[in-house]
């Protein structure tokens, strides 16, 4: 694979909050990386706004919560889950 | 096999923007097998570690939030053998004394209706995709679930 994969994140809470209220964040991943949810979490964890609250965060696929290695394809919803606190 | 349990209508599993009915949460666990309702209902604190709290707002990402109800309903009944379950929770803002959630469950017996009700607003808490932001006189904070 040789063009820049992208992917749209949909941000919620102190992911929102940190992007300036936005609703979702576009990630790019490397020409070659694997697409995977542990990908995607890494380049957000390396945002310059977004870092501190993805760093406590995990990624949601398909509305479930995502392994580090679960592959993605165009067309997944991807999330990004701050810690919960219902109730 | 058609049981009175297998008859019972669809799980209540709402995300509610509008004021909840506790009653009409634990009418829905009804079942002629039950002998045992039990109905948790959490409210908004008016003070949170000595700070007044002017209110709460709440937010979910609600497809998932859906979809873990309805996951957390599937394995309570797998494992305690209940015959109803509710879980509704209420969104965007509350004032203290509103309630934030309601959680009803119906058993055979009082053993497993308990246990059921407990692990229910821990796996809510903990696993479903909704964020509370505690609006204080000066000031604003996320709050993640902690131990209860």
């Amino acid at each position: 694979m040789h063009r820049a994969q992208r992917f749209e994140v949909l941000l919620f809470a102190a992911g929102r909050e940190a992007a300036g209220g936005a609703a979702s964040v576009q990630v790019e991943l490397a020409p070659g990386t694997p697409p995977t949810a542990g990908a995607v979490l890494a380049v957000l964890r390396a945002h310059p706004r977004l870092g501190a609250v993805a760093a406590s965060s995990r990624l949601a696929v398909n509305h479930t919560f995502a392994a580090a290695d679960t592959p993605i394809v165009p067309g997944d919803e991807l999330a990004l889950i701050p810690p919960v606190g219902g109730g | 096999m058609a049981s009175d349990a297998a008859a019972a209508t669809a799980d209540l599993l709402a995300l509610l923007e509008a004021p909840i009915d506790p009653e009409a949460v634990r009418r829905s666990v009804q079942a002629p097998a039950a002998g045992a309702e039990v109905l948790f209902v959490g409210t908004v604190r008016a003070r949170t570690a000595g700070r007044e709290v002017r209110y709460l707002e709440y937010e979910a990402y609600r497809p998932m939030a859906q979809r873990r109800f309805a996951e957390i309903a599937a394995e309570l009944r797998a494992r305690h053998g209940i015959c109803g379950v509710a879980i509704v929770h209420r969104l965007g803002r509350l004032a203290p004394g509103e309630i934030a959630v309601a959680i009803a469950v119906s058993a055979p017996h009082r053993e497993a209706a308990y246990r059921a009700s407990r692990e229910a607003i821990e796996a809510v808490k903990h696993t479903a995709p909704i964020w509370k932001r505690e609006v204080f006189a000066d000031g604003a904070v996320w709050v993640a679930a902690s131990g209860g």
